[in-house]
């Protein structure tokens, strides 16, 4: 009678779901891939040069349409697709509910892994301590070991989804044991770093080639910057050490919230190490001042007519 | 609408047309609308002893504190008032006085046995403690279906009258029962009259109409003579058929008993000679007949207690409708002249409505109230947040007998807001709730126009957030959630009523960590009821 009274009492109150507090902090360790993405304010008129690099000629002059901000364009573009790429399926996992809850972690899978039959992937969030958590997206063929894709750390603060974290792609361990993209066949790793408790947010992305790729490349590197009224930076390191007279390059990109910019291209070693191209655009993407900075580089308009982009 | 009534009532006899006042009189008067299983709930047994209660120690020498009411109490019960009084009776003997015991009666007799609530009180047994009662005399009315049982020995009759020999110098003792319809007759009550047509005819007779030979008191032979008359007539053309009163003597000795003085009290309504024969129906600001009287040459007079009265004569083309007050200790005298003439669709004679109001109909209501949950505000680390809700609910009225009934509500609510956490602030959320309840609720006084209500109340809530700005999984939460509700129904018309009610539900929490949580719920309701 004691039991029946007992089961009578839980199934009046029986209940369910995934109302969760806890779960909210859990996902929100997770790196958001539309606040990491770059904000580079993109043409509104015709007379925008939307062709990129192609359009790139030896040497510009006042008025003609900014290869520079096509450029930045691209390496946007470029940047954006790899955050897509790399945080595409964490940000489809957050999107349900995790399978298990435990005291400091939750678990969303493992989920049968389509793309690698007999193999399943799962998403592991834990908290370590009170404001740190770190995260992992493994794999593992069925009945072995999970191996880890993208690993994580987060350090929460008081405010929406913003924090500072930092995560890395594992190329090198994975990628002889699953299916990937061609386009990471090159890499070695991808981490990428952010700050978005503080302005200027920041996203550091570094890629790490695998020595003797064809590409000859060892090492790009992506920073974007962002201030609260959308002014904002992307600068990317290219290492090419095989290459004598450009070993490495620094291109540096940076906007008002109105489109208008400037970019300052640098090369940083090699025998060329020291030469530099300068140019400027309005807010109608056309060039304001332009400067080849080496022996017979051009210049077109006056270096007042740059835009200053203060804080970045 | 045929219903089973059992009375039993009790007076005293003494020789001749003994007065009220000599003789010490005892009365018990019970009255239980419940019979317990297998049975209907009666809708005036509680109505009937207490208007008979009410007859007899105002006008029938029964002194409040010799007599007792009892109202839907068990079998122990009346048992144990019986030894009560019996026991005062003895005394009362002791003293050398003369004395009379009244035991009335009404409702559920079943097998062999009144039927009072969940008890059963064995008609036979009762019938011997009030024939071996201490009582000179003993008078016993049962009202109740098929009640001519008790009155299956010697002397019973089912007949208009009994005769009496008024000039018998001896006085009498023993054992009288009347009862409200033969052993094999249902009994019946009615909405008009707000009580069983058995008793009503006896207390309306009581107070005067019963009173043949206008000598300004009632007799027991002249009270049964018209309870039968008019109970028989009164049920003539009802589809439960003729009703038909019993009675038995078991009297040693002589002599009509007196059981109510109608002019001792000079309280009520004078009907003077001058006023036109016929048939008045007094009518009170219920609609309900509270008293017919017949008048013919003679002066007339009914004990009405003080109040406000209507009064109705029906003519074979018109009514002729007219109203007076009874004031304490006077006696207002009628004037039928100052009557007016009225259609017969004017008719001031309502009815009670119980039997709909009690009958099984259904009912649908739409609602609007406010949840609120007891629990940190969602900015606080809280959990759900407070809500409106529309929707609607379907009721069935007296579903498990008088006042019980069953529901079943739909309710929709949302809101929006945003959450804090232990580690991120802001997150802004849309939330709703779909709530499917069932409720098992108690309705008193049906027929009122207030009708307060208390029940308990079963929801299933499904309750889901969704985030905007974020793409963070919505969540949801499935609990089946158990409260108390209660209001108060305020009948606008017929059908349409208006509802406030209040519901207090246990909410648990037990995803992130196990709560113990509640809401509160106020809603205004618009309520059809299908009543026949």
């Amino acid at each position: 009678m004691r039991a029946l009274i007992f089961s009578a009492v839980v199934l009046a109150t029986a209940c369910g779901g995934n109302w969760s507090n806890r779960d909210l902090d859990f996902a929100n360790a997770l790196p958001d891939r539309d606040l990491l993405k770059s904000k580079l304010p993109t043409s509104t008129t015709s007379s925008a040069p939307l062709t990129g690099v192609e359009t790139r000629r030896d040497g510009l002059s006042v008025g003609d349409p900014s290869t520079a901000y096509a450029d930045a364009k691209k390496a946007k573009s470029d940047f954006n697709g790899m955050i897509d790429n790399i945080l595409g399926a964490v940000d489809a996992i957050r999107k349900y509910p995790p399978t298990t809850r435990a005291t400091s972690s939750r678990i969303w899978g493992p989920y049968a892994d389509t793309n690698n039959p007999g193999f399943e992937f799962r998403l592991v969030i834990t908290q370590t301590d009170d404001a740190s958590f770190t995260w992992s997206l493994d794999s593992h063929k069925i009945g072995e070991d999970f191996f880890s894709i993208v690993s994580g750390a987060f350090n929460p603060t008081m405010s929406l989804t913003r924090g500072q974290g930092s995560f890395a792609v594992h190329i090198k361990d994975f990628k002889s044991k699953i299916k990937i993209d061609a386009g990471l066949e090159a890499l070695d790793e991808i981490s990428v770093s952010y700050a978005t408790d503080v302005f200027p947010n920041t996203v550091a992305m570094l890629f790490t080639f695998s020595s003797g790729n064809a590409s000859g490349l060892s090492k790009i590197g992506y920073t974007s910057r962002e201030l609260a009224d959308a002014s904002g930076a992307l600068q990317f390191l290219i290492s090419t050490p095989d290459n004598a007279q450009i070993s490495s390059s620094k291109i540096n990109a940076m906007w008002l919230p109105s489109g208008a910019g400037r970019s300052v291209g640098s090369i940083q070693t090699g025998t060329l190490a020291g030469a530099s191209q300068t140019e400027c655009w309005d807010a109608a993407f056309t060039v304001t001042y332009f400067k080849q900075d080496w022996l017979g580089g051009m210049t077109s308009g006056n270096a007042s007519d740059c835009v200053d982009v203060p804080g970045l | 609408m045929i219903k089973i009534l059992p009375l039993v009532l009790a007076a005293s006899v003494a020789a001749g047309e003994t007065p009220v006042g000599p003789v010490h009189r005892f009365a018990l008067f019970v009255g239980n609308n419940e019979g317990g299983e297998g049975t209907r709930t009666l809708l005036y047994s509680r109505d009937d002893a207490t208007r008979l209660h009410d007859v007899l120690v105002r006008l029938g020498g029964v002194r409040a504190e010799d007599a007792m009411l009892l109202l839907d109490d068990s079998a122990d019960d009346v048992l144990t008032a019986l030894g009560e009084l019996e026991r005062m009776s003895r005394d009362a003997r002791a003293r050398g006085e003369r004395t009379a015991f009244f035991f009335y009666y009404s409702g559920h007799a079943k097998e062999g046995s009144l039927r009072l609530g969940g008890s059963k009180l064995p008609m036979e047994s009762v019938k011997a403690r009030l024939a071996q009662g201490p009582a000179d005399i003993r008078v016993a009315v049962f009202d109740a279906c098929r009640s001519g049982a008790m009155t299956r020995t010697k002397g019973v009759r089912k007949a208009p009258a009994f005769e009496v020999e008024t000039d018998a110098t001896r006085a009498a003792k023993g054992l009288v029962i009347l009862t409200s319809s033969a052993s094999d007759e249902d009994s019946q009550e009615s909405d008009l009259i707000g009580a069983s047509y058995f008793s009503y005819h006896l207390a309306t007779g009581l107070i005067g109409s019963a009173d043949q030979n206008v000598d300004g008191r009632v007799s027991l032979s002249e009270a049964y003579a018209y309870a039968y008359e008019r109970t028989v007539a009164s049920t003539a053309d009802s589809s439960g058929g003729p009703q038909h009163p019993t009675f038995s003597f078991d009297l040693a000795g002589n002599g009509d008993l007196v059981l109510t003085d109608v002019v001792q009290r000079k309280e009520g309504l004078r009907v003077p000679a001058t006023a036109p024969k016929g048939t008045y129906f007094l009518i009170d600001p219920r609609g309900v007949v509270v008293a017919e009287l017949i008048k013919g040459d003679a002066e007339r007079i009914i004990a009405l207690p003080p109040g406000a009265y209507v009064v109705k004569r029906r003519l074979p083309d018109r009514l002729r409708i007219g109203g007076f007050a009874v004031r304490d200790g006077e006696v207002t005298v009628l004037n039928e002249a100052a009557f007016r003439d009225a259609k017969f669709s004017d008719d001031p004679v309502k009815g009670t409505g119980i039997s709909s109001s009690f009958s099984r109909h259904w009912s649908v209501s739409a609602s609007g109230a406010y949840q609120a949950v007891f629990d940190r505000p969602t900015t606080a680390g809280g959990y759900f947040p407070s809500a409106p809700l529309v929707g609607g609910e379907i009721s069935m009225h007296n579903f498990f007998g008088k006042g019980f009934g069953l529901s079943g509500d739909v309710l929709y609510g949302w809101s929006s807001g945003s959450v804090n956490t232990a580690y991120q602030t802001g997150l802004a959320y849309t939330y709703s709730i779909l709530s499917l309840g069932a409720a098992l609720f108690y309705e008193w006084n049906s027929q009122g126009r207030w009708i307060p209500f208390v029940g308990f109340h079963l929801a299933i809530n499904v309750m889901s957030r969704t985030f905007t700005g974020s793409t963070v999984a919505a969540q949801t939460f499935t609990t089946m959630s158990p409260g108390l509700s209660g209001g108060l129904k305020y009948r606008i018309s017929t059908s349409f009523s208006a509802v406030a009610r209040a519901r207090v539900h246990y909410l648990l929490y037990n995803v992130d960590e196990t709560r113990n949580l509640g809401y509160a719920e106020v809603g205004l309701l618009l309520d059809y009821e299908f009543r026949e």
